[in-house]
């Protein structure tokens, strides 16, 4: 009797991870805004948790770009998606809304602010007199450094047809060294990029509404049960060791997952439907 | 005639050294210059590298990638180590990128890059590379070669001068040496000749010239005065010293025209006398002349006469030396000797002066007295300690101060001595114990005033709470009903308070704020009444006694006052004697006369009467001596004294314009002297009035010894 209980209990230890393989797996989805190998490292500690919890393998999905990336987690092909909140404000206009999970919060801040920035030194003391002057965006697809701050201008009525030249200079650090060196007169950083720049001469002209963070959601088709598994896994990353390792390897500052739903986006849905009409979109 | 064949040989052996001398300086200078190229190279490498960096800034500028010139810069500048500066500046002095390393250079190389577009400047780069280390090894190199070069110029020469010697030096020079000496013979023998002939011719001349240039050169005058009694002969020192040319003087009277007028009459006629083989010739005497100014100059003179064939007189001849300076000099010394002499004598200070034998030479009359004092030496006398202190140690001054402190005979002086530069050394020595111990007095007497200040104001204050506390606690006590139990407790408080009181009048009477009524009393019957009063609190093995002589001893005092001083001292006495002893009153009169030495330094002269207490106890401490005047000073236990007591002797014997001294020896006993001013008396001659002239002891506790 005795052989036979040591026996289940070897195959307990050793046989289990083979059990769970056995199981359907659960894909999770992320748009390639890093190189791909770079994202897989990045989430393998979040995937590996996952699966210990839930008792499924988790397969980590990049796609192509993102706009394959909205439509595949809109066809409900990816059980857990990483989104941008631009990319989530597209897919709910495009699919319907889709099970919240939970939203970054980084540094203890679930959303994040823009700056429009100018030199300490410049005569410029607000987005109106911005008219005829040389303007720095990022990359056309960033939120915090074409989107957000564009919407910000045409509310001040400087659209960018009244701007004096603008260009896009592909991150938030060109566009800070931009602005120093003199080349152009006025740029949009995210508050981080601008808290680093600031003590060499960047001065804040004005902020961005708070628009919050990156978030998870999760597939229609996935049973409740499971969904509230993910979330409670989700959620408790902060109280563990182990759990604060696999949120700062996700991005560095990453300090929880916290609750979320579809009104949290509603100030970023306005601003992208008011730059829609514009003509300008994402 | 050509050199000696080793002058020609040493010329040949400097002119090759100095074409090895050139031909070392010229490849010092190529080794040198070769140097400066290779740092040039460095440099302009480094220039090279600056215009690439500026070329790969300006494409990412171009595309506005500003972080990919910063990140790029940064790295490159962190992986060379030599850049120890990397500056990128935008036109509108924004720093676009500052690198710099914390390192140590001593030879640096700075350059600037301007990056240009169309020009239009986009940015500008500085850099500062550490060339320390290539300096350095350009710097071992060169030195390595130009040894090598010394080295090298060295062996070569000395190769190449053997060889040319061997060659052709030594047989050329063999050579010249025959015809040199050849020559030589001939030039001899003709050199004699010349030399004979021009000898002959010479000797003639100077055989003329001889005498007239003995006369000139001499640093005497010389002077013929002829019968007629004028002057036949002067040499030029003769006619500085007048002051005249040699034609004004000749066939002058000498007489009356070169000697003062003074002495003319005189020398005159001893002249005639002299010419007339009347007297005979003195041949040293000292005698002024007159100059052209008229001034006179004083002369030795030295004598003879001139005689004809026949022996004749016929002249006189004079030498004369001119002393004028010699006698002045001589006469000043005198003075400044007697100054001198004067001042050293009059010094208070003791001055000695030893030989480099350490002999004794000279002393004046206070440092004789020192010196006996000190050394028990005397002049002529070899010194070799002063005070048991060897010479050397006293040479050399102690820091910060130029005097040693030597003490003989139970006196303080102060001694200094410095080495002679003509040998010898020269000792000072003053007696400083008087004004020692007048500096000590006066220190304090300074002491106790402040203290005193401080203590009035504290006393004063506490006197006014202290009023207040008694006044309340008496007024409790009498008028109002208390229990038994609260009344006990407001007795205490109101005791406390009177001791307090007590206290405070103690400190009063230091501080003298307090003055008393002043009466004539006569201290005598005063203290025997007192140590009959205190014959009862003093144990019965400490013997008490008075010490006077019989008379008056009248002061001004109050008597509570001076009773209080008398107790407090007495309680001490008996507290220093705890196996017992003996206690002693004393009275007696002083009378000081001015200038007359007083027994305290501060105290004026005049009548006192002297009041002393006297113990045979443990004695006072040197260290705790000065002190003992001091309030709230105390060697007593805590709660056995309040080291008010002596405070309050010292005050309340100041109210009376008196003095206060104590002598103490350590284990023997103490003595308190109080000097009191006496009261001036209204009636005629006192010495009348005294009983007895006897002294007198009274044992006050009989004639039976204590057991």
């Amino acid at each position: 009797l005795n052989t036979f209980r040591a026996l289940l209990l070897f195959l307990a230890v050793f046989c289990f991870p083979y059990v769970s393989v056995a199981g359907d797996a659960l894909t999770l989805g992320i748009h390639p805004y890093l190189p791909a190998t770079e994202l897989a490292g990045r989430f393998t500690p979040l995937a590996d948790y996952l699966a210990r919890i839930t008792g499924r393998p988790v397969e980590i999905r990049i796609a192509k770009d993102y706009q394959e990336h909205i439509d595949r987690v809109g066809r409900d092909e990816v059980d857990i998606a990483y989104m941008g909140p631009a990319p989530y404000v597209k897919l709910v206009d495009a699919y319907g809304e889709k099970p919240i999970l939970a939203r970054l919060e980084i540094n203890g801040k679930p959303s994040f602010q823009g700056v429009i920035v100018t030199t300490r030194e410049s005569p410029i003391q607000s987005l109106s007199e911005l008219a005829g002057k040389r303007f720095a965006f990022g990359d056309p697809d960033s939120t915090m450094s074409h989107l957000v701050p564009r919407y910000m201008l045409a509310e001040a009525g400087v659209g960018v047809e009244r701007l004096g030249g603008y260009e896009y200079l592909h991150s938030h650090v060109n566009v800070a060294l931009g602005v120093l060196m003199g080349h152009f007169d006025a740029g949009a950083v995210k508050e981080e990029v601008f808290y680093e720049y600031e003590k060499r001469g960047l001065r804040a002209l004005a902020w961005s509404p708070r628009i919050s963070e990156h978030l998870f959601v999760t597939s229609k088709t996935l049973p409740p049960e499971t969904v509230k598994t993910l979330r409670e896994a989700l959620f408790s990353l902060r109280d563990t060791e182990e759990g604060r390792a696999i949120l700062s390897s996700i991005k560095e500052g990453v300090t929880a997952m916290v609750p979320a739903s579809d009104g949290d986006y509603d100030t970023l849905r306005a601003i992208l439907r008011a730059l829609e009409e514009q003509g300008v979109t994402p | 005639v050509n050199g000696h064949p080793q002058v020609s040989s040493r010329r040949a052996l400097f002119s090759f050294v100095l074409i090895l001398v050139v031909f070392l300086a010229v490849s010092v200078v190529v080794i040198l210059s070769h140097q400066r190229e290779m740092l040039d190279d460095m440099k302009a490498g480094a220039r090279r590298e600056l215009a690439l960096l500026g070329t790969l800034s300006r494409e990412s500028l171009l595309k506005l990638d500003y972080a990919t010139v910063e990140k790029f810069l940064l790295q490159w500048a962190g992986e060379h180590e030599n850049v120890i500066e990397l500056k990128a500046v935008a036109p509108n002095n924004f720093v676009l990128v500052e690198y710099k390393r914390e390192a140590p250079a001593a030879y640096t190389y700075r350059i600037k890059q301007q990056v240009r577009y169309k020009g239009r400047d986009l940015v500008t780069l500085y850099m500062t590379r550490d060339l320390t280390a290539v300096v350095g090894s350009l710097d071992r190199l060169a030195l390595r070669l130009i040894a090598g070069s010394v080295l090298l110029t060295v062996l070569l020469g000395t190769a190449l001068w053997y060889t040319l010697r061997r060659m052709a030096l030594l047989p050329l020079e063999r050579r010249v040496e025959e015809r040199t000496a050849e020559l030589a013979r001939s030039n001899v023998l003709l050199r004699q000749e010349i030399a004979e002939r021009r000898r002959a011719e010479e000797s003639l001349k100077e055989e003329r010239d001889r005498a007239q240039r003995y006369l000139d050169i001499s640093g005497v005058m010389f002077v013929v005065i002829g019968a007629d009694q004028r002057v036949a002969l002067i040499n030029r020192k003769g006619c500085e010293i007048l002051g005249y040319e040699e034609g004004e003087v000749i066939g002058k009277n000498w007489f009356d025209n070169f000697l003062p007028e003074g002495i003319r009459a005189e020398v005159k006629e001893v002249f005639e006398r002299l010419m007339a083989g009347e007297t005979e010739l003195v041949e040293y005497f000292e005698n002024p002349v007159l100059g052209r100014n008229g001034q006179e100059r004083v002369i030795a003179w030295h004598n003879t006469l001139l005689r004809d064939e026949e022996g004749n007189i016929q002249a006189t001849l004079s030498s004369g030396e001119d002393i004028t300076e010699r006698k002045r000099a001589e006469e000043e010394l005198r003075t400044l000797f007697s100054t001198l002499d004067t001042v050293v004598e009059h010094m208070p200070e003791g001055v000695v002066l030893l030989e480099e034998e350490g002999r004794v030479v000279l002393t004046n009359p206070v440092g004789k007295e020192h010196l006996s004092a000190l050394s028990g030496r005397g002049i002529g006398e070899v010194l070799t300690h002063i005070g048991g202190r060897p010479l050397e140690e006293l040479l050399v001054s102690p820091p910060l101060i130029a005097w040693h402190d030597v003490q003989a005979g139970g006196r303080t002086y102060e001694v200094a001595g410095r080495a002679v530069a003509a040998g010898g050394t020269v000792f000072v020595m003053r007696d400083v114990t008087e004004e020692r111990a007048l500096k000590e007095r006066i220190q304090l007497q300074e002491r106790l005033a402040s203290v005193g200040q401080m203590t009035a104001g504290i006393a004063h204050d506490f006197n006014n709470i202290l009023t207040i506390i008694n006044g309340y606690a008496e007024i409790l006590l009498t008028d109002m009903p208390l229990s038994p139990e609260a009344k006990q407790e407001v007795g205490a408080i109101f005791e406390s308070g009177q001791r307090a009181t007590a206290l405070i009048g103690q400190m009063l009477d230091f501080s003298r704020r307090r003055a008393g009524e002043l009466e004539v009393i006569d201290l005598l019957p005063f203290v025997k009444e007192f140590t009959r009063f205190i014959e009862r609190a003093i144990p019965v093995n400490i013997r008490l006694s008075i010490v006077f002589e019989p008379g008056d001893y009248k002061v001004r005092a109050d008597p509570t006052r001076i009773q209080q001083v008398l107790a407090n001292l007495a309680v001490n006495a008996k507290d220093s004697m705890p196996e017992g002893g003996e206690l002693r009153f004393g009275i007696s009169r002083m009378s000081l006369a001015p200038g007359e030495k007083t027994p305290l330094p501060e105290m004026p002269p005049g009548g006192w009467v002297v009041l002393s207490v006297a113990d045979t106890g443990t004695g006072i401490a040197p260290e705790v001596l000065s002190h003992v005047f001091e309030p709230f000073f105390t060697t007593k236990g805590v709660g056995k004294g309040s080291g008010l007591g002596l405070s309050q002797v010292y005050g309340i014997v100041k109210q009376h314009g008196g003095y206060i001294d104590v002598k103490t020896s350590e284990g023997k006993g103490s003595v308190f002297l109080i000097y009191l001013p006496e009261a001036e008396e209204p009636k005629g001659d006192p010495g009348d009035a005294r009983e007895g002239k006897g002294r007198a002891v009274q044992g006050a506790h009989g004639e039976s010894t204590p057991s």
